[in-house]
């Protein structure tokens, strides 16, 4: 089987050219250099307000090109993953193979370059990877990519954790004016200094409408419950791991890794109060959540 | 099929934490969450390093005042699940190494 190689000579023109773009999620950084002026051109407004001039800890060189695509996937031994088939992940030797809907990625264990290669432009697949490299670079600074709703409301930040139609984004947009709402569907948290602190991301919910980029102090986390009445109910450890755990994007196999996200997930309801949000979609929801004296 | 005399212990390829009577196991190969109640964090945390099948029956039956061979019966049925999704290993009686 023929090992698909990073072309260094086209990640020089690429940077040359200065096709580069470096995001920057809660202090983590990432760069990512394009083959292609147009797929460059088509995600930068997607990733607007997470661009920045920091050169990443982590590098990607993002190629387009179809004809090799399709000789490599069959050097690689993979065949197209049919339509709503989830990202997988390929351990081989000291690297992990990405493999998404049009593209495929080579990322190391513990370097600080990887490569990928798309079919054509395609900005869904190249968000699917983005998630799953912020994931993995996450957990290497004690941090965790949640599916949540992130919200500041004063000098600290709460997360309403829960999968799909859980109610995330119906929060988000019933949240007061005097509150600002960082995402409403992936929140990053990462300790900095001995606390864990609440990132907006940009990958962001249908509505595309939270994109913060800025953080805040953890200051509790609430399981979303939907219910008929609004109430808050302690939830007990078990139960916040479990949520924490089942809602954190987890691209690893290597059992050291799945150890530290463990460990993360762990120290992350050990430091803030956890409750189960029960409630219904008004907003008088909020009202419970700001009576709250715990924060 | 388990037997008594085969030999369980843990996975190596998974994280857990046991937290307040509840064992939650992440297993790496699948990245699936899996919860266990009482007795079966009991069961998990007897076989530890590694147990005999028949010892740790033995210790449920002792702790749980239960029928041996009803214990017999539901201890193993449960190492067949937790075996299934690759959460303990089996090694036969007679196997090496």
């Amino acid at each position: 089987m023929i090992k698909l190689k990073l072309d260094r000579e086209m990640w020089q023109f690429v940077k040359n050219k200065k096709r580069e773009l470096n995001l920057d999620i809660g202090g983590i950084g990432l760069t990512l250099s394009f083959s292609s002026p147009s797929f460059l051109k088509s995600v930068c407004s997607y990733y607007h307000p997470f661009i920045n001039d920091r050169v990443g800890e982590y590098s990607i060189l993002i190629e387009v090109d179809k004809e090799r695509y399709k000789r490599e996937l069959i050097n690689l031994g993979l065949e197209e993953l049919p339509p709503d088939m989830p990202p997988q992940l390929l351990k081989r030797d000291n690297e992990t193979l990405v493999h998404l809907q049009g593209a495929f990625a080579i990322i190391g264990e513990d370097g600080d370059v990887g490569y990928a290669l798309f079919k054509d432009i395609n900005p869904t697949a190249l968000d699917s990877l983005m998630r799953i490299l912020f994931s993995r670079l996450s957990l290497r600074h004690k941090g965790l990519l949640i599916h949540s709703a992130g919200v500041r409301m004063g000098g600290r930040g709460v997360l309403f954790i829960g999968p799909s139609e859980s109610g995330k984004s119906t929060i988000a947009k019933l949240t007061p004016p005097s509150y600002t709402v960082l995402t409403d569907e992936l929140s990053l948290v990462v300790k900095k200094n001995g606390d864990f602190w609440v990132f907006g991301t940009p990958f962001a919910g249908f509505s595309r409408r939270f994109r913060a980029n800025f953080g805040v102090p953890l200051g509790a986390l609430f399981l979303n419950q939907k219910d008929e009445l609004n109430y808050l109910e302690p939830a007990s450890l078990p139960f916040s791991l479990k949520e924490v755990v089942s809602n954190s994007l987890l691209f690893e196999t290597d059992s050291t890794r799945i150890e530290e996200f463990m460990g993360t997930a762990e120290e992350l309801i050990l430091s803030v109060p956890c409750y189960k949000l029960h409630f219904k979609p008004t907003r008088e929801l909020w009202k419970v959540i700001a009576d709250d004296k715990a924060r | 099929m388990i037997k008594p005399d085969d030999f369980v212990s843990r996975s190596d390829d998974l994280a857990f934490r046991v937290i307040q009577g509840e064992a939650i196991i992440l297993t790496a190969k699948d990245r699936v969450i899996h919860t266990l109640n009482e007795v079966g964090t009991r069961i998990w945390e007897l076989i530890d390093t590694g147990i005999k099948v028949g010892d740790l029956i033995a210790k449920i039956c002792e702790e749980y005042e239960v029928d041996e061979r009803q214990a017999e019966r539901d201890v193993l049925e449960f190492l067949g699940e937790l075996k299934e999704k690759g959460i303990i290993v089996i090694q036969g009686a007679g196997d090496e190494g």
